[in-house]
């Protein structure tokens, strides 16, 4: 298959992928976009929203859709990380010999469901670190790699901070977009009353299988950066940082830590999945813009006086995107 | 964050190859070209602009400066020379392939699909990925012209150059006297009065000169009742008034000059004929008059008569008494060119020396008015808080310029002579010789020397009154003799210490009165009886 079916097939795959998701899930478009670019991009999501707005839904519809292992993990306070990874258990053969042997957990999965990852103690949720970083669990001193494509989609709450643990640092830069649900609108409530009240409940049929989507992270690592695009996307991570030159008033004031290059790779890598999806293979800077938002609000560590006074990191990155010059030095002409 | 439904197609399928790099190339020369030409115009409209706002600043300053060059040419020539450097910047800033792509890409909304082919173009050359780029770019949208993407435009400095082109002009026709909005200002009476004279005096030498036919007299004399209303309006202040009399001076007196020189190129023979001149002045020697009859045919021999009894002074005057007597013998004998040379150079030296007369006359008048207000002045700054001044450093030192200013005055008008002397004495009931040397001090019947607190010198007598307040930290005592006798140890005392300023006051009035024999008396210091008060 060359180049050009390749892309023919990718599109009509991301077409069918999201018509199949679609038919169970209202809205969300972005949320949606968001997931298939963490998914083409062989990075992990997590989705942050209030009870009731379809998150898990969402991912079990999406592990619907695609041929590929999924497993759910309720995170509680007394998750331990055994439960997650799995333990050694003593075993006897038929001779009566007793022997260890690695008993996997849900982690051994390619679509795994962390829910409300948040009420895991910090130990429980640093279990996750390693699997989603490198694709593999060390259990003793075997080490034991996942299944690609292997993707986290971790949800929490956000008003619920009793009992809760939040992420720490670096298990939140783990995560390639931080993607927030909303509420819907009148039309998609009707929608959704329509959907989940009635009968037959919409159905999902499996359309990507995990060859379909190495082939698309391929596809989406071979979309083009140009220099001057590129750039752009390094002076809008370094606008995050207080110290920066290029950094906005309200960095400089309410910041304490900016993206790190974890960062600035989750925007290019979610901006050649948005080109993709967009049927280019150059990435614009409308797509870095548009990544910048989920790439940046989890990475942007605020300061005292930006929490004492209710500084929102949305509007915060939301100024650095506005306020980044496209063109560096670029006349207004 | 979705951007699927702006997507314009899958993929796109490859032409020949090559065919759409070329076409690539061909797209971004022409918009680099269009490009240059917009910021030629654009570097236009930005100098005409700078050039208009400099034309106006020119122009006022010309205005405002005695300068004869014509204003619209100044405005022109600077516009003229901002244009050239604005479009010689413009033609140095070529615009690079890779920004003109840029632009191109955020006014068509190519997401980047252009200058991201160029780029690739220029850095990897001619491989697959870049004939795909070059294909995706030419398949998106491409304008037929390039001058769609850069058009001419006015942009925001050509859109400004209206409204600078009305202030150049508001600024080369608006009287700007009048413009100056009515500011409530106290208004100096001296001024105004001096004004008055001075109008009084310039619409008089008008007449006279205008009636004698003298253009330099004429002119200065406008000048002069021009100035003399600004003055008496009240919108000059006394030094502004100061000023402009001093150039109103020297205007005058190079007028002066120029007429003699003119009249006669020779300084020394100019001296002489003016010499000659002036005590030849006769109603019955008018070289025009003669000069006229001549032409008519009717010099008759009264004329001839005059001429030969004058012959010594016109021989002063620069005119060979041989000469003079071969021209009446010719023109006794028919020829009247050798006569008619002599009159008209007459005609000349009467003239010279009526605007010589004229002009000194009003130089004189200007450095009376010059004299009265800085004499004025003195008065008014002084702090005793009487009509006789203080003279202190700085007076003295105005003093010193104003005896200057008397003294050049008076060699001038010595070197006027008798008559104009004469002539100007009589235009004028308050010209008089005076003495600016200050009065010498003097001996009391008490034995102490004193020195006069200031004077005031002769000649036309005003009177003022003031109310002055003390200078800031400077100490209001009358002048007293000084007495040495402790006055050194109290002020190397008072150096040394830091006491405040009236303290040191009391302490020195104190020494000093025991300097002078005199009992301590049992003042307090100024600040206690201000505390007690």
């Amino acid at each position: 298959m060359n180049d050009e079916a390749r892309l023919s097939a990718a599109h009509e795959w991301l077409n069918a992928l999201r018509r199949q998701i679609g038919r169970r899930i209202v809205g969300h478009h972005d949320i949606v976009d968001g997931i298939l670019a963490c998914l083409l991009s062989s990075g992990h999501v997590l989705l942050e929203g209030v009870p009731g707005l379809g998150k898990t839904l969402l991912v079990k519809t999406l592990s619907d859709a695609l041929h590929l292992e999924f497993a759910r993990i309720q995170f509680t306070p007394d998750l331990m990380p055994s439960d997650i990874i799995g333990t050694q258990v003593v075993l006897q053969d038929e001779e009566g010999r007793r022997h260890f042997h690695f008993q996997r957990g849900p982690v051994f999965t390619q679509l795994l469901l962390a829910d409300e990852i948040n009420r895991a103690t910090p130990k429980t949720q640093s279990a996750l670190l390693e699997a989603m970083e490198e694709k593999r669990v060390t259990v003793g001193r075997i080490g034991h790699a996942l299944q690609e494509p292997f993707m986290v989609l971790a949800t929490q709450n956000p008003i619920e901070m009793e009992g809760t643990y939040p992420l720490p640092e670096a298990q939140l830069d783990r995560f390639l977009l931080k993607l927030n649900a909303t509420y819907p609108d009148a039309d998609e409530l009707s929608q959704i009353v329509d959907r989940t009240t009635g009968w037959p409940m919409p159905s999902v049929e499996p359309v990507l299988s995990a060859g379909d989507v190495m082939a698309l992270r391929e596809l989406v690592r071979s979309v083009v950066l140009a220099a001057h695009v590129k750039d752009y996307a390094i002076r809008m991570v370094l606008a995050t940082h207080a110290g920066n030159a290029e950094a906005t008033p309200l960095v400089r004031r309410y910041v304490r830590h900016g993206a790190s290059p974890r960062g600035l790779q989750a925007i290019v890598l979610a901006a050649k999945a948005l080109a993709l999806f967009a049927g280019r293979i150059n990435v614009s800077f409308d797509d870095l813009a548009a990544a910048a938002p989920a790439a940046l609000r989890h990475r942007v560590l605020l300061n005292f006086e930006a929490e004492a006074e209710g500084i929102d990191v949305e509007d915060l990155i939301a100024e650095v995107v506005r306020e980044t010059p496209i063109v560096p030095g670029k006349a207004s002409d | 964050m979705s951007q699927t439904s702006d997507a314009p197609s899958l993929w796109i399928g490859l032409e020949g190859p090559g065919q759409a790099r070329e076409q690539l190339r061909r797209f971004v020369a022409a918009l680099t070209r269009a490009r240059r030409l917009q910021i030629l115009v654009d570097h236009a409209f930005g100098g005409l602009l700078a050039g208009l706002c400099l034309a106006s600043v020119a122009v006022l300053a010309a205005r405002q400066a005695p300068s004869t060059y014509p204003i619209w040419q100044l405005a022109g020539i600077t516009i003229a020379v901002a244009l050239a450097v604005a479009l010689v910047l413009g033609w140095w800033r070529r615009p690079k392939a890779l920004e003109v792509a840029i632009r191109a890409d955020l006014t068509l909304r190519l997401k980047q699909r252009l200058s991201t082919a160029w780029e690739l173009m220029t850095v990897h050359g001619d491989d697959a990925l870049t004939e795909r780029l070059a294909v995706q770019a030419v398949r998106a949208r491409l304008p037929a012209r390039p001058g769609t993407v850069f058009p001419l435009r006015i942009n925001r400095w050509g859109r400004l150059a209206p409204v600078a082109a009305t202030a150049l002009l508001l600024a080369g026709v608006v009287d700007l006297g009048g413009m100056q909005p009515p500011t409530p200002r106290k208004v100096d009476e001296q001024v105004v009065d001096e004004g008055q004279r001075l109008g009084a005096f310039g619409r008089e030498m008008r007449a006279r000169a205008q009636r004698d036919k003298l253009p330099r007299s004429t002119r200065q004399a406008a000048q002069l009742e021009r100035l003399g209303a600004h003055m008496e309006s009240g919108t000059l202040t006394r030094d502004q008034a100061l000023g402009q009399l001093a150039r109103m001076g020297e205007s005058l007196d190079q007028e002066r000059m120029q007429a003699l020189a003119e009249a006669n190129p020779s300084e020394r023979s100019s001296q002489r004929a003016m010499n000659a001149q002036r005590s030849s002045v006769a109603p019955d020697l008018n070289p025009d008059a003669m000069l006229e009859r001549m032409q008519r045919g009717a010099l008759g021999r009264d004329d001839t008569r005059a001429l030969t009894q004058r012959l010594d002074d016109l021989e002063r005057a620069g005119i060979p008494r041989k000469a003079m007597q071969n021209a009446l013998e010719r023109h006794l004998a028919g020829a009247d060119d050798a006569l008619r040379e002599i009159l008209e150079k007459l005609a000349r030296l009467t003239r010279a020396l009526k605007e010589d007369e004229e002009l000194s006359k009003a130089f004189e008048a200007v450095g009376r008015a010059q004299d009265n207000l800085g004499s004025a002045r003195g008065a008014s700054d002084g702090h005793s808080g009487s009509i006789a001044m203080d003279w202190d450093e700085d007076e003295g030192a105005n003093r010193d310029a104003k005896g200057a200013l008397s003294a050049r005055a008076e060699e001038r008008v010595n070197s006027l002579g008798k008559g104009s002397r004469a002539a100007s004495q009589a235009d004028s009931s308050t010209a008089t010789d005076r003495s600016d040397a200050p009065l010498p001090p003097r001996a009391d019947p008490a034995g102490r020397v004193v020195r006069p607190h200031g004077q005031q010198r002769a000649g036309e007598e005003f009177t003022s009154q003031g109310r002055m307040l003390p200078r800031s930290n400077r100490p209001t005592v009358e002048n007293v003799p000084t007495g040495s006798e402790f006055a050194a140890q109290a002020e190397a005392v008072l150096s040394r210490e830091h006491y405040p300023e009236h303290h040191k006051e009391f302490v020195r009035r104190y020494f000093l009165n025991l300097s002078q024999g005199a009992h301590a008396s049992p003042e307090q210091p100024p600040a206690r009886e201000a505390q007690r008060e």
